[in-house]
C-alpha cells in the first residue's frame, strides 16, 4: 500500500515537473482567460481568441475537446493550433476544457466535495451547455457555431439530439466522431479490454503515465503511433509535446458508459435509455462531418454511421489525398499536422461561412 | 452486316483448353459475349467445393495469379476465374450489350452455370456486388466480399474530377474505352506524379511491376458500362432490369466474409462495410486490412496484388472458405 502510494506521488510529482517543463504556451495578446460556472458548481475554463479584425457576420465558434484530452488539441503552439487560425480569419473563437480536464475545476485528490463519478452525459449536458451561454452571454452574439473533435463531437451530437441548445447552436462540425462501436476485429477487442478495466477503476490515470513515457515515446513511438496520427503529418517530437500538455485524466464512471457503448454497439445515454442516435433523425441543424481517411479511433465507417443518422442539411468530407489534400489524416493529426490549417481548417472554416 | 459482326467479335465456344500447370481455358457464352473461363484445377484430391474468382470490372485474371487462385488450388479446391467481357481471353460486349446489367446477369451466372454445382466466390470491387447477386439467387455456398461496396456514391474528387470530363466527352463516346490509356490519365487532384491507376487503385499499397503487369491486362468498358458505374455512384444503387442489389442484400442468407481496405480510393470502407446494415440476415465475418489489425499495410483496393497478400491475407481467405463449406 505504502509501495503503491509512494509511487503514485512520483507519478504525480513527476507529471507536475513534465507540465512545468513544457509550460503552458503563452497565449495571444488578444487571447484571454475565462470561467464558465455549470449549474452544479463547476468552473470550466475556457479561452478566448479574440479576432483583431472580425469577419462581418461571422458567429463564435466554440472548439471542444475529446476523450482525455484538453482543450490545448485546439491550441497547442502557434504553429498549431485551430483557435489562433481561426482568430487570424476574423472569428472569435473559443476553446474550452470540460471538468476534470486542463484548467477546469477538477476533483481533490484527497477529500473535497467533487467526486471522479460523472459519464458522458455530464459533458453533453452541462458542461456544454454551460460555456455555450456563456459565449453568448459574453460576445452578446445569438447563436455560435461548434466544432468538435472526437469525443467532443459525439458530445455535440447528444446536446443535437437531446435538443439541449436549441436555438443557440448555428451551425455544427464533427471531426473523427464515431458512433458505431465496431472497428476490425483486434482494435474493438483491445477498446473493450481498455474500458473493462477502466470501468473497474474510480479514474483513469492518463496524464502521469504519458509524461512518465515521453522520452521513451519520441525516441520509439512503437507499434501505437498509427492509431493517434498519421506520421507523415506529424513528428514524434511535436505529438510528446502534446502529451506533456493536451492529455487528463478520466473517471472510471465515464469508461463504464463507453464500455456500455461497446458492449451494444449503440450510442447511448448513460442510463442506456435515451438513443442518442435514433434521435440525430430529428435534428435540424446544418451539421459538417469530417473524417480522416487514417483515423483508426474515428474509423471513417463509424463516423460515417453518425453522417446517415442525420435528419436535417449535412455534408460528408473526407480528409484525405484522394481529395487534394496534402496527405490521408489519422486522428489528431487533423488538429495537430503541420499542413492542417490548409487541409482540414479551411474547409471547415469556409462551410461555417456558408451556414 | 449482323452475322458478320457476330462472327468478328465471337470466336466460336470451345471445350477447356490445357493451358498447362493444370490450368484450362473455356470460352463460354454469355449473351452477347463470350466469356473466358480459366479453370485451376486441385491439386490432389479436392478438399472443398469450387471457388469461383469474380475480379475488379476492368481487370483480367492477372489479379489473381500470381495470387489468389494457385493459392487456392493448392489448398485443394477446383478454382474458376472469370474474365468479364471486354477484359482478357473474352470477347468485346457487342453493341449495347456492355453495360452491367449484360455483366451482372450474363456473365457471372454464365460463368456460374458452367461450374455446374454449387460454389463459394470470391469478388474483388464490383465482381463483388456480382458475387452478392448471385448468392441470392442461390447456388453459392459462401462468399468473400472484398472491398465490395454495398452502398457507393462518388468517392473522391478523383473520381468527381473524372466523370465531369467524362461527361463532356459523352458525346462522342460511342466507342468502348479503353482502360489502360484511360488508366494513364494523371489523377486530377494531388501533384500530376500519380496516374488514374495508381490513385485509385494501387493507393495503399506499393504494388511495383505487378502494377504494370496489371494494367497491361486491362481490357475495355462499353460507353453504357461507364454512364452505369457513375450512375450507381451518383444514385447510390445501380440500374439492373434483373434484382436491385439492396433487394439481394436484404434477401442474403449465405455467410459471408466482409473484406475492407482503409486507404481504398475506389470503394472506401465505409462502402464496404455498408453491409453491416443493409445485408441483416447474412451471417458476417469482417476483416479491415490494416497494420492495426495485423496485416500487411493500411491497404488499397488491390489487396490481392499486394506483396504481402500471400502469407498475410490468402491464408485467412482459405481458412474461412475451409470453415464455410
Amino acid at each position: 500500500m505504502k509501495a503503491a502510494l509512494l509511487a503514485a506521488a512520483l507519478l504525480a510529482a513527476g507529471c507536475a515537473i513534465g507540465r512545468a517543463a513544457f509550460g503552458p504556451a503563452p497565449l495571444p495578446e488578444r487571447a484571454g482567460r475565462h470561467t464558465a460556472k455549470t449549474p452544479d458548481g463547476w468552473e470550466l475554463s475556457l479561452v478566448r481568441y479574440k479576432p483583431e479584425r472580425p469577419a462581418p457576420g461571422r458567429r463564435p465558434v466554440l472548439l471542444l475537446h475529446g476523450i482525455v484530452t484538453n482543450a490545448r488539441n485546439f491550441d497547442l503552439d502557434e504553429r498549431h493550433s485551430f483557435a489562433r487560425w481561426l482568430a487570424a480569419r476574423g472569428v472569435d473563437a473559443w476553446t474550452m476544457s470540460v471538468r476534470g480536464k486542463g484548467d477546469s475545476s477538477r476533483p481533490a485528490l484527497v477529500g473535497g466535495d467533487k467526486k471522479w463519478d460523472w459519464t458522458f452525459d455530464t459533458y453533453a449536458l452541462v458542461d456544454v451547455p454551460a460555456a455555450i451561454a456563456y459565449v453568448l452571454e459574453t460576445t452578446g452574439a445569438p447563436r455560435l457555431d461548434c466544432v468538435g473533435h472526437s469525443l467532443g463531437g459525439m458530445m455535440l451530437y447528444a446536446l443535437l439530439a437531446r435538443g439541449t441548445a436549441r436555438g443557440m447552436v448555428g451551425a455544427v462540425a464533427t471531426i473523427g466522431a464515431p458512433l458505431g462501436f465496431r472497428w476490425g476485429e483486434r482494435f474493438t477487442a483491445w477498446a473493450k479490454r481498455g474500458a473493462a478495466v477502466g470501468r473497474r477503476l474510480p479514474l483513469v490515470p492518463i496524464t502521469a503515465p504519458a509524461i512518465a513515457f515521453l522520452p521513451v515515446i519520441e525516441m520509439y513511438p512503437g507499434p501505437l503511433e498509427p492509431v493517434f496520427y498519421n506520421p507523415k503529418n506529424l513528428s514524434p517530437r511535436l505529438w510528446t509535446s502534446f502529451l506533456a500538455v493536451g492529455v487528463d485524466d478520466e473517471p472510471g464512471s465515464l469508461l463504464e458508459q463507453v464500455a456500455r457503448w461497446l458492449e451494444t454497439d449503440r450510442f447511448t445515454s448513460a442510463d442506456g435509455a435515451f438513443d442518442y442516435e435514433a434521435a440525430l433523425r430529428e435534428v435540424r441543424t446544418p451539421v459538417l462531418v469530417v473524417a480522416g481517411k487514417l483515423d483508426q479511433l474515428g474509423f471513417p465507417p463509424l463516423v460515417r454511421r453518425g453522417f446517415d443518422a442525420l435528419g436535417g442539411r449535412k455534408e460528408w468530407l473526407l480528409v484525405a489525398e484522394e481529395n487534394g489534400m496534402s496527405a490521408d489524416y489519422g486522428h489528431m493529426d487533423m488538429l495537430l499536422g503541420d499542413r492542417a490549417a490548409a487541409d482540414v481548417f479551411l474547409p471547415i472554416d469556409r462551410w461555417l461561412a456558408r451556414q | 452486316m449482323i452475322l458478320a459482326l457476330l462472327l468478328a467479335v465471337a470466336p466460336a465456344a470451345g471445350g477447356p483448353e490445357l493451358i498447362g500447370g493444370r490450368v484450362y481455358r473455356a470460352l463460354i457464352p454469355a449473351g452477347g459475349a463470350r466469356v473466358a473461363l480459366w479453370r485451376y484445377s486441385a491439386s490432389g484430391e479436392r478438399s472443398g467445393p469450387p471457388v469461383l474468382l469474380l475480379p475488379e470490372l476492368g481487370f483480367d485474371r492477372t489479379l489473381f495469379d500470381p495470387g489468389l487462385a494457385p493459392a487456392l488450388q493448392a489448398r485443394g479446391r477446383d478454382v474458376y476465374v472469370l474474365e468479364w467481357r471486354g477484359t482478357g481471353r473474352s470477347t468485346a460486349a457487342l453493341p449495347g450489350m456492355g453495360g452491367l446489367d449484360a455483366l451482372f446477369s450474363g456473365d457471372a451466372p454464365a460463368a456460374l452455370g458452367a461450374i455446374g454445382e454449387k460454389a463459394q466466390i470470391v469478388g474483388v470491387g464490383l465482381g463483388g456486388a456480382a458475387a452478392y447477386l448471385l448468392a441470392a439467387r442461390g447456388g453459392v455456398s459462401a462468399v468473400v466480399a472484398i472491398s465490395v461496396p454495398a452502398a457507393w456514391e462518388v468517392p473522391n474528387e478523383a473520381v468527381r474530377g473524372v466523370m465531369r470530363a467524362a461527361g463532356r466527352a459523352a458525346g462522342s463516346a460511342r466507342a468502348p474505352l479503353d482502360l489502360r490509356r484511360w488508366s494513364r490519365t494523371p489523377a486530377p487532384v494531388g501533384d500530376g506524379r500519380r496516374d488514374l491507376l495508381q490513385l485509385l487503385f494501387e493507393h495503399g499499397d506499393a504494388l511495383g511491376p505487378r502494377l504494370e503487369r496489371l494494367r497491361d491486362g486491362l481490357g475495355s468498358a462499353a460507353p453504357e458500362l461507364v454512364a452505369d458505374v457513375g450512375r450507381w455512384m451518383e444514385r447510390g444503387e445501380p440500374r439492373l432490369v434483373g434484382p436491385r442489389l439492396r433487394d439481394a442484400l436484404a434477401a442474403l442468407a449465405v455467410p459471408l466474409l466482409v473484406v475492407a481496405a482503409p486507404r481504398d480510393n475506389w470503394v472506401h470502407p465505409e462502402h464496404a462495410l455498408a453491409v453491416r446494415r443493409l445485408a441483416p440476415r447474412a451471417p458476417r465475418d469482417e476483416m479491415v486490412l490494416s497494420r492495426i489489425e495485423g496485416f500487411g499495410s493500411d491497404a488499397g483496393h488491390l489487396a490481392v496484388a499486394a506483396p504481402w497478400a500471400a502469407r498475410g491475407l490468402f491464408p485467412k481467405i482459405a481458412d474461412w472458405l475451409d470453415g464455410h463449406k
